[in-house]
């Protein structure tokens, strides 16, 4: 039988891979999420609700990373450069350490992060439909 | 006998393997996702911060209207239901998708 063979069955199925691939798609973005909060107060000296900074930047970027790592070359660029251009006001929110300025970044840094996500996920939708046509025409 | 064991590893196995693959993958990465953490909870308990808020969150949550305050503990809890829905959820999409090719 099919099954008594396990190495056969892992290499047709790609199990390894399929494995491989679903602990990247969740298990990191997933300890990424619950480690950073406790992680990065723990780590500075500054007061535990001033951290806000040092979490969101890192999620957001981190987030920033992972769709573009998920997504093609052309959507990469696009979250690099969003992801480039808040890094002066995060910067400078880190370094004044004034409350508001910290709020302030921690909101822009979320939304350009979100912003580039969703931005992706259309550009890739288009890609794909672009594809999906010439393949057609194709034939 | 010998002809349901035929149709069982000529018809029904064939195109079963994918499928169960699928599902045994994301439970597989369920079951890691909820250890993992159940150990880092672990820590916030050794460490006594699990009441602690979660940095940042309070700020979002007022400006949303919400006058409520999100802990490290609830943090982990949301986490935890939140990725078991998600896995569990794709598997079972990607099991259809793979049944149906």
């Amino acid at each position: 039988m099919a099954m008594t063979n396990f190495e056969d069955f892992a290499e047709r199925t790609q199990l390894v891979s399929r494995f491989g691939r679903a602990i990247l798609i969740f298990w990191t973005p997933l300890v990424i999420l619950a480690v950073v909060p406790i992680a990065v107060p723990l780590g500075t000296d500054l007061p535990w609700d001033s951290c806000g900074i040092l979490i969101g930047v890192p999620l957001a970027a981190a987030i920033g990373l992972y769709s573009a790592y998920l997504s093609n070359k052309a959507s990469s660029r696009l979250q690099w450069q969003s992801q480039a251009g808040l890094a002066p006001i995060a910067l400078f929110a880190l370094l004044s350490r004034d409350h508001s300025a910290l709020d302030f970044a921690i909101v822009a840094y979320w939304a350009a992060a979100m912003l580039a996500v969703v931005l992706t996920v259309i550009w890739r939708f288009k890609h794909k439909e672009v594809d999906g046509r010439q393949r057609k025409d194709q034939k | 006998m010998g002809i349901l064991r035929r149709f069982i590893e000529s018809t029904l196995w064939p195109r079963l393997e994918e499928p169960v693959v699928e599902i045994v993958v994301h439970l597989a990465v369920t079951f890691m996702s909820v250890l993992s953490i159940a150990i880092i909870e672990l820590l916030l308990f050794v460490l006594h911060i699990e009441g602690k808020v979660v940095p940042g969150t309070a700020l979002v949550l007022h400006w949303l209207g919400l006058q409520t305050e999100v802990t490290l503990s609830d943090w982990m809890l949301a986490l935890e239901v939140i990725a078991a829905t998600a896995i569990i959820v794709v598997g079972i999409i990607k099991a259809v998708r793979a049944l149906w090719r």
